[in-house]
C-alpha cells in the first residue's frame, strides 16, 4: 500500500459513523436501509458511509434479488495491524506520508475531474501538478508538438506554458520538435 | 394592520423561523462535531451556509423592493433567487454524477435538498398571509 493509499484508508476510519457502520457490518451484512435504521441515520448518510469504506477496500456489496448487501471485507480485518505499517516507505519515512498526504492536497486543490483549474505560481505545487500532468505520457514514446499540445489541452487550455514547464523541470525532454518523457 | 406593518411582521416570522434553522444547524455541526462525526459535521455546516445564503438573499429582497408595502414584489424577487442560485449546484452534481464523485454527488443533493426546504418554508408562509 503506498502512502497516499495509507493516508486515504486511515482516514476512512477516522470518523465515528464509519465506525459503528463497521460495527454494525461485523454482526453481519446488512443492507443500507436496515443500516440507516439500526444506526438511527439517514440512508443517504449511510450511502456516503459505505461508499468511503468501498473506495479504500474496507466493505464489498452484493447484489441479490431485492437488495445491495454490504459486508465487511474479511481479509482486510483479518490482517494484524502492524501489518498496515510494514511498508518501508511509511516505516521508516514519516516523512514519504506527510509527502503524500501534502501532494493530495494539491491535488485536490488545483485538480477537479482531471482538469487543471490553475497552474499555481509557487514552484513546489507547480512540481505537484505537472507530475501528475506526466502520468499522460507514457515512457519510452515520442510525441511530436502537436501530440504532446493535445495531450496537455485535455487538461488545461495554456498547454504551451505546461509544455515548456514540463521541459523545464526536466520531466520531458525535446530534440527536433520531438518530445519524450524522462521519468 | 396596514400593509407596511402586515409586510414587516410577515419578514419578522420568516426572517425568525430562517434563524431558527440556522441554529438547529450550527447545533448539528457542534453535536456532529464533538461525537468524531467529521464529516455530517461538515455536510451540516454547508447546509447551515445555505440557510445564510438565502436569509440574505431574503434581506436583499426587500431593500430592492420599490415599496416595502407589497409583499408581493418581495416575494416575486426573493422566489426568482430560487432559480438563479441552485443552478449551478445543480450543474456541479451533473457533472459529479457524471464523473462518478459520490462526494460531490452528497454535498450537491443535500444543498439543492436545503434550498428547496427553505423555498417551501416561504411559499407556505406566504399562502397563510393569503388565505
Amino acid at each position: 500500500m503506498s502512502p497516499e493509499q495509507q493516508v486515504k484508508f486511515f482516514k476512512a476510519l477516522a470518523d465515528a459513523s464509519r465506525l459503528r457502520v463497521i460495527s454494525s457490518l461485523m454482526e453481519s451484512p446488512k443492507y443500507v436501509e436496515l443500516l440507516a435504521e439500526r444506526l438511527e441515520l439517514a440512508a443517504s448518510t449511510v450511502s456516503f458511509h459505505l461508499k468511503k469504506l468501498e473506495e479504500v477496500g474496507l466493505v464489498t456489496k452484493e447484489k441479490d434479488q431485492y437488495y445491495i448487501t454490504y459486508a465487511l471485507t474479511k481479509e482486510v480485518f483479518d490482517k494484524p495491524l502492524s501489518a498496515w505499517f510494514e511498508s518501508a516507505s511509511v516505516a521508516t519515512n514519516e516523512e514519504a506520508a506527510r509527502e503524500a498526504a501534502y501532494r493530495q492536497k494539491i491535488i485536490d486543490s488545483f485538480i477537479k475531474y482531471n482538469k487543471i483549474k490553475s497552474i499555481p505560481v509557487q514552484r513546489k505545487k507547480r512540481l505537484v501538478v505537472l507530475e501528475y500532468l506526466l502520468e499522460a505520457f507514457k515512457m519510452d514514446t515520442r510525441y511530436t508538438e502537436r501530440e504532446v499540445n493535445i495531450i496537455i489541452a485535455d487538461y488545461h487550455d495554456d498547454f504551451a506554458t505546461l509544455r515548456r514547464e514540463l521541459i523545464n523541470e526536466r520531466m520531458m525532454a525535446r530534440e527536433g520538435g520531438i518530445y519524450w518523457r524522462m521519468r | 394592520m396596514d400593509q407596511i406593518e402586515s409586510t414587516n411582521a410577515f419578514s419578522r416570522e420568516f426572517l425568525e423561523k430562517l434563524s431558527i434553522l440556522k441554529q438547529e444547524r450550527a447545533k448539528a455541526v457542534a453535536d456532529l462535531s464533538a461525537s468524531g462525526r467529521t464529516d455530517e459535521a461538515r455536510f451540516s455546516r454547508i447546509q447551515m451556509n445555505i440557510v445564510e445564503i438565502f436569509e440574505k438573499m431574503y434581506h436583499a429582497s426587500v431593500k430592492m423592493s420599490p415599496s416595502q408595502e407589497h409583499l408581493e414584489t418581495i416575494g416575486k424577487s426573493y422566489m426568482s433567487y430560487f432559480e438563479t442560485i441552485p443552478k449551478n449546484w445543480q450543474l456541479a452534481l451533473e457533472e459529479a454524477k457524471q464523473f462518478g464523485n459520490h462526494e460531490a454527488v452528497h454535498i450537491e443533493t443535500l444543498k439543492l435538498a436545503q434550498a428547496e426546504a427553505i423555498k417551501t418554508m416561504f411559499v407556505e408562509a406566504l399562502s397563510r398571509i393569503k388565505s
